[in-house]
């Protein structure tokens, strides 16, 4: 079975892909897992400058999940080009640059410049990160500052341009809209969730800004669900990424409308897990009978009323 | 840093809600260093969702059998505890800064709980390098001082906040009553709880001791891509990662709150 895809008229060798912020800069994981099985390496966050991030503590554990408060911290442009991109330049994976900003100048010099720089594949734009106080989520949950980004950085890059979606709204296909609308070539969901951890000994936050992120198996279903609705409401391909610990998980995703994957936080546990998604898929859409990943999303018996 | 299965040998009570972890050290996977940790996956299913990170107690090299000392509290710590022997369990690592010697001949180990394991490693490995290190443990009373093994060249001193065995007091009160002769070229390793990894520094840093203390921090890659486990330093690096950067420091760069 064929497991590429294609965005913009370039190929991703696997609808695998590991998301952004949970697979570093592709170095730190060398080793672990066998490469070839991964079509994208979403990177970490880049931003213009570096960003030192949040406060400590940034994680705590849930039931079944992961609340996070990293801020974006990250090597900054400059550093990202210089010292990250040779590794990245060696491998087979597709490296999709995921660009975070505090306001639209950023994510616009973050793209212009890179649009220049070898090995790129793609972009993925953050509008929906939810432990910065500007930028990111406020960005993302407001359609029509979602389509001004997407009309904006579609002028600046020929590259594939991906939207990735905040799930804290109440209706995601809305933002989905505003990104084809303005030329966005796919939507990336979800984001994680705005979740709180509480301590009751000492009776505050665990996270020092009160909420953070949660991922993990605990979203799957939530994340299901949105690539459900959003793939039925715009054209452009669906990457799903959400809850996804095992390659049964991605079926899921891809069941309901998905063209590809990412697998994030439970990489944590799992170094391989993005080979053994990539493998189990293979194995799983030959015994149905497939010729390609994109037939899976046709297999879907909608029972709905 | 590998990615290995090992079988676990043993897994004994070794004090008041404390355990060893005993587990074959497979071939192709090199020595750890004395404050290097190892994360565990303790279930395959996303119960606990991370893996839980522990540093190396002990390494028997001709047996290749090596060990972790883990505080049984919460979920990931309570399943540990029911490894049997002939289990096997992944582990990713070795991994991390780990203490490392200098120009200076005395070595003074502190400390205590959670930091035994990792500290009575280093101390058995400076003896097996012809030093004679001092280490000095401190517990809240002698129920939770586990059963060592430790090589005769280490001098051992035992502190119980109660005094129920060996000096009354902190780990910081007994260093306290050393002499300037007996911390003379000394250098200082420290694992433990904050508290005591603090005090220690602010015994050690005045005495112009060079200082290195190992530190937790929730982990959840465990290989320096999710920027999670950061803790604070005082100089320019602002944010340094547990797993990467440390989880050994130069307790004058950490920022001590």
């Amino acid at each position: 079975m064929d497991l590429s895809f294609t965005l913009r008229g370039r190929k991703f060798t696997s609808v695998v892909g590991v998301a952004s912020g949970t697979f570093g800069y592709g170095k730190e994981y060398e080793g672990l897992l066998d490469f070839q099985c991964v079509g994208a390496i979403y990177t970490k966050a880049v931003t213009p400058e570096p960003r030192i991030g949040n406060p400590s503590p940034r994680l705590v554990e849930t039931s079944s999940g992961l609340l996070n408060s990293i801020g974006l911290a990250n090597v900054g442009l400059e550093a990202f080009i210089r010292d990250k991109m040779p590794f990245l330049r060696t491998l087979s994976s597709s490296v999709v640059v995921n660009v975070a900003g505090a306001v639209n100048e950023d994510y616009e010099k973050v793209v212009e410049t890179l649009e220049r720089v070898d090995g790129i594949h793609g972009f993925e734009i953050n509008v929906s990160c939810p432990n910065v106080r500007h930028g990111g989520m406020a960005l993302g949950t407001d359609p029509r500052l979602v389509a001004k980004i997407t009309r904006s950085l579609r002028s600046r890059t020929s590259k594939p341009l991906i939207i990735k979606l905040s799930p804290n709204v109440t209706d995601i296909g809305a933002t989905a809209e505003a990104a084809e609308d303005e030329g966005a070539d796919a939507v990336s969901c979800i984001n994680t969730l705005v979740g709180m951890v509480i301590d009751i000994r000492s009776k505050s936050p665990v996270l020092p800004f009160g909420t953070g992120g949660l991922s993990g198996r605990a979203v799957l279903p939530v994340a299901v669900a949105a690539v459900y609705k959003v793939s039925r409401r715009v054209k452009i391909p669906v990457i799903g990424i959400g809850g996804i610990s095992c390659w049964e998980d991605a079926i899921q995703h891809l069941l309901a409308g998905a063209k590809a994957i990412q697998v994030g936080s439970a990489t944590f546990a799992n170094p391989r897990l993005a080979q053994e998604v990539h493998e189990g898929i293979l194995a799983w859409g030959s015994s149905e009978g497939l010729e390609n990943a994109g037939q899976i999303g046709g297999l879907l018996r909608s029972t709905l009323v | 840093m590998k990615q290995f299965v090992a079988d676990v040998l043993e897994n004994p009570v070794v004090a008041k809600d404390y355990r060893e972890l005993f587990v074959r050290w497979p071939g192709d996977v090199r020595v750890p260093f004395p404050g290097q940790f190892l994360s565990v996956r303790v279930n395959t299913s996303s119960v606990p969702f991370l893996r839980r990170p522990f540093a190396v107690a002990s390494f028997d090299k001709p047996l290749r059998v090596a060990s972790i000392i883990y505080r049984v509290r919460g979920q990931g710590t309570e399943m540990l505890a029911r490894a049997q022997p002939g289990e096997k369990l992944d582990f990713l690592g070795p991994r991390g800064f780990y203490f490392r010697t200098g120009v200076h001949r005395r070595p003074l180990l502190v400390g205590g709980g959670i930091g035994t394991g990792p500290i009575v490693y280093a101390a058995n490995t400076l003896a097996e390098k012809g030093y004679e290190p001092l280490l000095v443990l401190g517990y809240r009373n002698s129920s939770y001082f586990p059963k060592l093994r430790l090589n005769p060249a280490v001098r051992f001193q035992l502190c119980t906040d109660d005094g129920s065995q060996g000096f009354r007091g902190t780990v910081v009160d007994y260093l306290s009553t050393l002499s300037a002769q007996a911390t003379l070229d000394g250098f200082v390793w420290a694992c433990g709880p904050q508290p005591m990894l603090k005090a220690t520094h602010h015994w050690a840093h005045p005495r112009g001791l060079p200082c290195f203390v190992s530190l937790e921090q929730i982990i959840a890659c465990g290989v320096g891509a999710c920027m999670g486990c950061t803790v604070e330093t005082v100089d320019e690096r602002k944010f340094v990662r547990v797993c990467t950067e440390g989880p050994v420091f130069a307790s004058e760069a950490v920022k001590w709150t």
